[in-house]
């Protein structure tokens, strides 16, 4: 019996979704378990409230002019700090880069996650030593920094600790004030299309230099598995060399993604048919497929989506791929990872268990542009920036401090937004900002949740009448 | 409540749905992504409807103005029914070609009931989660809520058990909804709307004392028909190959049974014939 179209179609957009879902839904589950109040902390993320420290009894305007002010200067410093990541990897620099990589990765895990570790410990009174605690989170973080930067390591395992330091500094940043955080995330979200899309924006400048010297960018990217093409059912016609061989060079090189047959053309083919109702020509889709890959980047470390096509991977560039990631492993932070990590070391100075003041590396998008050469095609996985994860989970857990409603309708809007980026992303096939489309739906439908959906139906669901 | 009754009632409420989307839709990436996408476009039907009668919120707490809520809100949610038939359409046409330059089957009669079931998963799912599972949390709480007409149930006892009757309906009616139009079965298309109204409708009743005692029971079983009758439309689809030659006798021209499987059908006919 031939495979159904509906059998793998789309599993590379599943492959980004469930991670940024997960994130999200640890992030609200931390929120309620530790913060059910909602309270804030100006002094947790000092950056974000650098200037102004949102207060109770302020009026609007002093907030809303604040939490501005509080925007512009974090922005400030992300683009700073992207700059600086540009002229380092431009220059050569990039073992400085992996090494503060490395440093704040370990200061993440071990400090942070430590100490949300130890409230939830409190909180279920678990009762735990002190040098009990101390090794396994010692070793906790190691691996973690070790696997994220240093050395080849399965996929999964990256994808974990990529999700645990998305949720853990997503958690962090709840404790920003209301209104600096809804201003932040605006911001963010305005300055991730100019960094990416405008020249001259630090990450596109990123992403050319990426892409003249086929280097991977220095960024904390999140790579959804890649889909592993089962071409005995009448597929697309594949170059020689994939399936066993592929799959063979990938077990050896330690689960490094190399893939068989794309279904990603099909996806973004399916994307745009949909929305346009294109005819499709023989082959098309393996044309599609065929050619360069829409990636993105974006601005403040949220990456954008990256999306990578590739109809066959033979083996001779499997190994040559293990190669080169071998090479490359280390893998610096995004920029929106520098800055959570700027606001880690600040955390961490502040609990003193790191020095603070130390800036960290600005980091670019997660985007590569990948083109075919010959036969030679790269595996195909969609990227998404670690940015993104964190201000879609900040996102989720400050409407969680509200309530469910505003959580549900604010998921769905992310996304929905998500969808219609990696749908332009099949359109465009170039670097694309992920936050901007996603936090601009969240944010609409977080106030329309909270002053429209919620004062009609919450009475009506109070007389049990439903619809 | 605490946390065994948050437990118990959320598994009551939303266990059944949950097992649906597992069963039927998790193993299937496209089906989830359709999911989560008509979910979004159920919410823009909320917010429509929520923002018409934003002005007048809260609605004075008799029958009288919900009528009027209800009527609206059936209609509208009714109205973008319509519109997911014509994506429907579109994006069976789509898949076909995709299949076609995959060397795919083509769409299968179960493949169209599985995009259906995501269209009303999704319906139900929304149902569930904005009146439902996002009061619930409230129940970890060390008290419980009632309604003044409700004395026997608590309003989060009430809220699962509707809610599983609703969601039920609301997923089966989808199914029926759509099998019903691409046969030209307008009987069974009509089904949908028409439980979908009567649903809303009785829920008026539990304005009246002890009224939810009569609800209840009733969403239950009108979830429980619906959801049984689009499950026996699946079965006698997938099961069924209708002869297809001129000249044949009449026994014959009813189809064939024939043993489970999820290609049966002259899908691509039925589908052109619903346009």
């Amino acid at each position: 019996m031939r495979r159904s179209v509906l059998d793998d179609l789309g599993e590379e957009v599943t492959g980004i979704v469930s991670p940024v879902s997960i994130c999200m839904a640890l992030t609200v589950a931390l929120v309620r378990i530790l913060n059910p109040e909602g309270e804030s902390n100006s002094g947790a993320v000092f950056l974000a409230s650098a200037y102004y420290s949102e207060a109770e009894g302020d009026s609007t305007s002093k907030k809303l002019g604040g939490a501005l002010l509080n925007a512009l200067i974090f922005i400030g410093v992300v683009a700073v700090m992207t700059f600086v990541l540009v002229l380092l990897f431009k220059y050569g620099c990039t073992k400085l880069i992996y090494a503060y990589m490395g440093f704040a990765g370990f200061s993440i895990f071990f400090v942070l996650a430590g100490v949300i570790a130890l409230e939830l410990l409190q909180k279920w009174d678990v009762h735990t030593d002190f040098i009990s605690f101390t090794y396994i989170l010692f070793n906790f973080a190691m691996v973690g920094a070790v696997t994220l930067f240093f050395f080849p390591a399965p996929l999964i395992w990256k994808q974990i600790y990529l999700i645990i330091t998305g949720v853990v500094t997503a958690y962090v940043f709840t404790w920003i004030p209301e209104w600096t955080t809804w201003v932040l995330l605006v911001a963010m979200a305005i300055y991730d299309v100019v960094a990416v899309l405008v020249p001259g924006g630090p990450l596109k400048m990123l992403v050319e230099l990426a892409q003249e010297r086929e280097e991977t960018i220095p960024a904390l990217v999140y790579e959804a598995r890649p889909v592993r093409r089962d071409n005995t059912q009448g597929r697309l016609p594949a170059a020689a060399g994939e399936g066993p061989g592929a799959g063979a060079a990938a077990e050896a090189a330690g689960g490094v993604a190399v893939a068989a047959a794309a279904p990603a053309p099909q996806t973004m083919a399916a994307a745009g048919q949909l929305q346009q109702e294109l005819t499709v020509r023989p082959g098309g889709v393996a044309g599609i497929g065929r050619t360069s890959v829409a990636s993105t980047a974006s601005a403040g470390g949220s990456s954008g989506v990256d999306g990578e096509t590739a109809s066959d991977t033979p083996l001779i560039r499997a190994q040559e791929e293990q190669r080169q990631q071998q090479a490359a492993v280390v893998r610096p932070r995004s920029a929106a990872g520098q800055a959570a990590d700027a606001a880690a070391e600040a955390e961490a100075g502040q609990r003193g268990a790191a020095p603070g003041g130390q800036q960290a590396a600005p980091a670019g998008g997660g985007g590569e542009e990948e083109e075919e050469e010959g036969i030679f095609e790269l595996p195909e996985a969609i990227k998404l920036g670690l940015g993104d994860f964190i201000f879609y989970a900040t996102l989720l857990g400050r409407a969680a401090m509200y309530d469910f409603l505003t959580v549900f309708a604010c998921y769905l809007a992310i996304i929905a937004g998500l969808g219609c980026t990696l749908l332009w992303l099949a359109l465009a096939r170039k670097a694309l900002p992920a936050l901007p489309i996603s936090i601009a739906l969240a944010v609409t439908f977080y106030f329309c949740s909270r002053f429209v959906i919620e004062p009609v139906l919450l009475p009506q669901v109070l007389e049990l009448v439903y619809y | 409540m605490g946390a065994a009754s948050f437990t118990g009632l959320l598994f009551l409420g939303c266990g059944p749905l949950a097992t649906v989307f597992v069963l039927c839709l998790a193993s299937k990436s496209f089906l989830v992504l359709l999911a989560l996408g008509s979910a979004f476009y159920w919410l823009c039907t909320l917010l429509l409807i929520s923002a018409l009668f934003r002005a007048w919120a809260p609605l004075e707490p008799s029958p009288g103005p919900y009528v009027g809520l209800l009527l609206v809100a059936v209609l509208i949610q009714e109205l973008a029914r319509v519109g997911i038939w014509r994506f429907h359409l579109l994006s069976c046409r789509v898949l076909n070609r995709i299949a076609q330059e995959q060397r795919d089957a083509p769409l299968s009669v179960a493949d169209r009931f599985g995009l259906a079931l995501a269209y009303g998963f999704s319906h139900g799912a929304v149902h569930s989660a904005f009146f439902f599972a996002a009061w619930l949390p409230l129940a970890l709480g060390d008290g419980t809520i009632y309604s003044a007409a409700c004395p026997q149930l608590s309003f989060y006892t009430v809220g699962a058990l509707s809610t599983l009757g609703m969601a039920a309906l609301l997923t089966g009616g989808m199914v029926l909804w759509l099998d019903g139009l691409e046969r030209r079965d307008a009987k069974q298309a009509a089904l949908a709307p028409a439980t979908h109204l009567a649903a809303a409708l009785l829920t008026l009743a539990n304005f009246a004392n002890d009224g939810c005692l009569a609800t209840v029971p009733l969403l239950l079983a009108g979830g429980a028909a619906v959801a049984a009758a689009a499950g026996r439309r699946w079965w006698q689809r997938t099961t069924t190959v209708p002869r297809l030659a001129a000249g044949l006798g009449s026994r014959q021209s009813q189809g064939v049974e024939v043993a489970p499987s999820s290609s049966a059908g002259d899908p691509d006919a039925a589908l052109d014939r619903g346009r």
